[in-house]
């Protein structure tokens, strides 16, 4: 035996080169040998080599029953078989097997419960699907169902003023309270400056006229069909003053006569295509005319008519002269009704602002212009008399209820007036060939190009 | 040196914004601030001076208030919209790539903009929302009649015609109907509810025009019409809890298999609700129905003015009778009638109501065979079976009944007969000073008798002749008791004094006689206070007066010489009328 070096044995480092481990490796080479042959064939008895076969059959081997717990043939490989346990490493943590893991309870216990028979699954997707049915009928149906009460902590009549503002102030935010100041008074003391806040007083509902029942009085009829008509009149009158202003000032020419006209016009004077003034020209060119008259020295003003003349002038300017002197001197005396003069000039322009003010005021109240379109009130609707049937079975609906209420609301102000943009008037996009795409007389042809 | 002062920096420029500008400082699209103002009421304005409002620019561009814009910046549903838009986008883009569950879970996951605070903010007490209701009834029972058309939600024509339904259930409820209208354009509504009156208009049942594109833009109304649903919701809500009625509502046979037997589509309303002619179920019993419910009317005035506190009075009574108008009424519906209006009307006032069940699958409670039905109405010329028990009338008569406020005469509106004329129940009249001949006055006042000229004839007998000309002797009596009356007044002074004299000689308590008043002095006097008060009349006034008075004189001479020249009229009629029939008998008498 050797004796024992004196090294250090505290790291890898020095066990591996400074200690000799031979004879602990030629002890486990013996053993590992020893595992792969087996012990020597001397030291086994007879009846371990040899047995006596006395049934002539095959037997039947029964398999042994896997147990769940065995681990999987496919991890064979990485277990170990050798008798020697291989050197673990010394710094794996060890793990507490009593510690639950969290994670694994958590999440995919539950998941296990979840593992069903298909027997059940036929009942278990009925149910789920109704139950997604539901769901989904509750989140649609929640659109548009009305469950609560708006106005509930509302001051009813004969309740105080105060609590109703108290409660309003609870839930309006601020910009709301401001914005609202008008309708609801005393609020909040910032009330919010709109110029003419109020929309057009023109009823929501327009009071339907008597003569528009389906069995109307004659008198009531009557009246209806001649307010319509003193309506159409005026139009018609209107239409034909305009007609009559713009178009039938101009004279109007066939596209014919036209044509004929304007090569008239550009081959003027040229030669080869107009004959008769062609004479007269030749009679013009003769002689130069001047279109002003030639001044002759016969009307030239004599020097005695000149003095005279500024005589008159000097006399003029001296006059008006004393009269502007004349006036400031009568305008010191004035000064005290100057004041009164001032104040009068005032009183008037603020008599003319005050109306000027009151008309705005009653222009709020009709249709005022919003847009570039200017509202125009289409026509009501009635019936001719032979139209009229007497029954509500025969009576034919007129006019369109839906083109009255959006007419009211453009009447009150509500909407501008804009015409409808077509899609035909939209902007036509413009289409390019690519340059570098090659067109050949093949591709032609099968386009019958 | 001063800070320079720039132009349109305050006033009028500073106040207004154009709508491009608006749009730039919102962020948002044209669309979608279209109907962000729609919903939020806020409306372009007209500004006193255009040119200093729009910053120097000519032209007419659309104006909004600055502070308007301000206030729309701080609304939550901006930010809503925005979201909308990006989910559209993201629709777009999964329909153009063909990703088919892209799509599914796109589209049934379509952010919905709520707008209940909106609805809270813009009708801040529940009077406020009521007076707003005309245009949202009007619009939404048009967009029930829709068909599902490309620029408008299919959701919302469904829920317009759920809203509209439950808000008749309710007038029924209350009896809350005045007045009925049919003109040719629809049937007009007139309904009081908390003192506020509501009118609208419901379409003729007539299919689906097609509108004119240019006429009407689709998009705007669909939102106005969503708007106003959402409101009509609430106010529903309100007013069904108010009655102590179940809201959604329940009918009164309510049993949970036949609900579930009808499964709904969204916001879609069951025939049996629509029928209008089942009793809704309330959520208390024993509430005192509004129909029942009577007011103790004061019946000492605070502040003078008696009359209008017993005009007022009269009113409230006429209103109660109407209510119960046509209760106890058994009224069968032909299929010709239009169902809907008229089982409305009719049930406002209690009639119970029934129909042929081929109109209208559900609903019907009763068949035609029913004896016990009083009233069947009908709209067309003759009818081959006819019941004795029952009055077979047109349906003007049930509007008409409406609109007078009583159960009128059924003779006029026999099936078959020419009605007479429907009269707007909205006119009002102004010139009150006017010949009003008595036919006219018939149709409005059902209380004056047109003497009609066949009855004046069957009672004539020979003796009668002479009443006409004792008529014509009282007539002219009567203008002598105004004399009379004079010369009264001379007696009454007489009596006074000797009363006094009497009551002077004897001290003891005697049966009162009643006070004695004179008529002809009492009138002298008003007359002369009265041209005192006339010559209290200020100068400048003076002349407006004369005429006032000058006018007021012509029409009721105009008026007298009218009703004069209608007596003389009647009166030659009737005696050429007797004068043949005279002769007849006479004729008769030879022949004998």
């Amino acid at each position: 035996m050797k004796t024992k070096k004196k090294t250090g044995r505290r790291l890898k480092r020095d066990w591996r080169t400074k200690i000799d481990v031979t004879d602990v490796d030629t002890f486990l080479e013996e053993k590992r040998l020893k595992e792969r042959i087996g012990d020597p064939f001397s030291d086994k008895k007879d009846e371990e080599l040899f047995h006596i076969d006395t049934s002539g059959k095959k037997r039947k081997v029964q398999k042994p029953k896997k147990s769940l717990e065995a681990p999987l043939k496919c991890l064979s490989s990485l277990q170990s078989s050798s008798a020697i346990v291989p050197l673990s490493k010394r710094s794996v943590k060890k793990v507490n097997k009593n510690k639950k893991n969290e994670d694994f309870d958590k999440n995919i216990k539950p998941l296990k419960k979840t593992i069903i028979k298909k027997k059940d699954a036929k009942e278990l997707n009925k149910i789920l699907k109704s139950k997604v049915k539901m769901l989904q009928l509750k989140e649609t149906s929640t659109k548009d169902v009305f469950n609560k009460d708006l106005w509930s902590s509302y001051r009813e009549p004969g309740q105080k003023k105060e609590k109703l503002i108290n409660n309003v102030i609870k839930w309006l935010p601020h910009e709301v309270l401001n914005h609202n100041a008008k309708i609801l008074p005393k609020l909040s003391n910032k009330k919010m400056f709109h110029p003419n806040q109020r929309t057009c007083e023109a009823d929501d509902m327009k009071c339907p006229h008597p003569g528009l029942s389906y069995n109307p009085t004659i008198e009531d009829h009557v009246s209806l069909l001649s307010n319509i008509a003193e309506k159409e009149s005026a139009l018609i009158k209107h239409e034909a003053h305009i007609n009559r202003v713009t178009q039938s000032l101009f004279k109007q020419v066939s596209k014919d006569k036209h044509e004929k006209m304007i090569i008239e016009e550009l081959t003027e004077g040229l030669p080869g295509f107009t004959n008769d003034s062609n004479i007269e020209v030749n009679e013009d060119t003769s002689e130069f005319k001047a279109i002003n008259p030639p001044t002759t020295r016969d009307n030239k003003k004599t020097i005695k008519k000149r003095k005279i003349q500024r005589r008159l002038r000097n006399e003029e300017r001296q006059r008006m002269n004393a009269k502007i002197e004349k006036k400031k001197i009568s305008d010191l005396y004035r000064l005290r009704y100057i004041n009164k003069e001032l104040d009068e000039l005032e009183n008037s322009t603020n008599k003319k602002k005050v109306k000027r003010l009151q008309k705005r005021q009653m222009g709020n109240i009709s249709t005022r212009r919003l847009g570039t379109n200017k509202f125009t009130e289409s026509m009501d609707t009635f019936t001719l008399p032979k139209d009229l049937k007497g029954t509500l079975r025969e009576t034919e609906p007129q006019g369109n209820i839906f083109k009255d209420c959006f007419e009211s609301l453009q009447k009150r102000n509500i909407l501008s007036v804009g015409k409808k943009q077509l899609r035909i008037n939209k902007k036509k996009v413009q289409a390019f060939m690519d340059p570098k795409f090659k067109v050949t007389p093949s591709m032609l042809a099968e386009y019958n190009l | 040196m001063p800070m320079q002062k720039k132009k349109f920096q305050s006033g009028e420029g500073a106040r207004y914004v154009t709508r491009r500008a608006a749009l730039n400082k919102l962020q948002l699209s044209l669309k979608d601030f279209r109907t962000l103002c729609i919903i939020k009421g806020i409306y372009p304005r007209e500004p006193a001076h255009r040119r200093k409002a729009q910053k120097g620019k000519s032209g007419i561009h659309i104006l909004y208030l600055k502070k308007d814009i301000l206030f729309l910046l701080h609304e939550p549903m901006i930010w809503k919209l925005r979201d909308l838009q990006v989910h559209l986008n993201r629709l777009r883009r999964a329909k153009g790539m063909h990703q088919k569950d892209l799509i599914k879970r796109y589209a049934n996951t379509i952010p919905r903009v709520s707008i209940d605070h909106v609805v809270k903010e813009r009708y801040p007490t529940f009077i406020d929302a009521l007076r707003d209701m005309d245009d949202a009834l009007t619009l939404c029972c048009l967009f029930s009649t829709f068909p599902k058309l490309k620029s408008i939600p299919p959701n919302l024509i469904a829920l317009c015609r759920r809203l509209t339904v439950e808000f008749m259930h309710v007038c029924i409820a209350a009896r809350a109907l005045r007045k009925v209208f049919i003109s040719i354009k629809g049937i007009y509504f007139q309904v009081e509810i908390k003192g506020q009156t509501i009118t609208w208009v419901i379409p003729h049942n007539y299919p689906h025009e097609p509108q004119k594109k240019q006429e009407v833009d689709f998009y705007t109304m669909a939102t106005f019409a969503d708007f106003y649903s959402t409101a009509l919701g609430f106010v529903n809500f309100r007013l069904y809890n108010n009655l102590n009625l179940y809201y959604p509502p329940r009918l009164g046979t309510y049993n949970a298999e036949k609900l579930e037997e009808e499964i709904l589509e969204e916001n879609e309303t069951s025939d049996r609700v629509a029928a209008l002619n089942l009793p809704l179920l309330k959520t208390a019993e024993g509430v005192e129905d509004p129909s029942e419910s009577e007011l103790d009317l004061d019946t000492f005035v605070i502040d003078g003015d008696e009359a209008k506190a017993e005009e007022a009075r009269k009113e409230y009574e006429k209103v109660r009778k109407l209510k119960k108008l046509f209760e106890g009424l058994k009224v069968f519906l032909n299929r010709e009638v239009p169902r809907e209006p008229l089982v409305f009307a009719l049930r406002c006032f209690g009639a119970q109501v029934s129909w042929d069940e081929t109109t209208f699958p559900e609903g019907a409670t009763f068949a035609e065979t029913d004896e016990t039905i009083t009233h069947q109405i009908v709209d067309r010329p003759d009818l081959n079976k006819q019941y004795i028990s029952r009055y077979y009338i047109q349906p003007q008569w049930v509007f008409d009944c409406v609109n007078a406020r009583e159960l009128l005469p059924v003779e006029k509106y026999f099936i078959g007969t020419t009605l007479p004329p429907h009269l707007s129940p909205f006119t009002v009249e102004y010139r009150t000073q006017r010949y009003v001949p008595p036919e006219e006055k018939a149709l409005t006042d059902p209380t004056v008798i047109v003497n009609k000229d066949q009855e004046l004839l069957d009672e004539i007998s020979d003796n009668e002749i002479e009443d006409i000309e004792d008529d014509k002797k009282e007539s002219e009596d009567e203008t002598m008791d105004a004399d009379d009356e004079d010369l009264d007044e001379f007696d009454g002074e007489m009596t006074e004094e000797k009363l006094a004299a009497i009551k002077r000689k004897q001290m003891k308590v005697e049966s009162g006689t009643p006070e004695f008043i004179n008529k002809g002095k009492l009138r002298r006097e008003n007359h002369q206070m009265q041209l005192l008060k006339e010559k209290m009349i200020q100068k400048k006034y003076r002349n407006l007066y004369k005429s006032m008075k000058s006018g007021r004189m012509k029409r009721e001479k105009e008026i007298k010489l009218l009703k004069y020249k209608r007596r003389i009229h009647e009166r030659t009629n009737l005696e050429t009328k007797r004068a043949e029939i005279r002769a007849r008998r006479a004729q008769a008498a030879t022949l004998m």
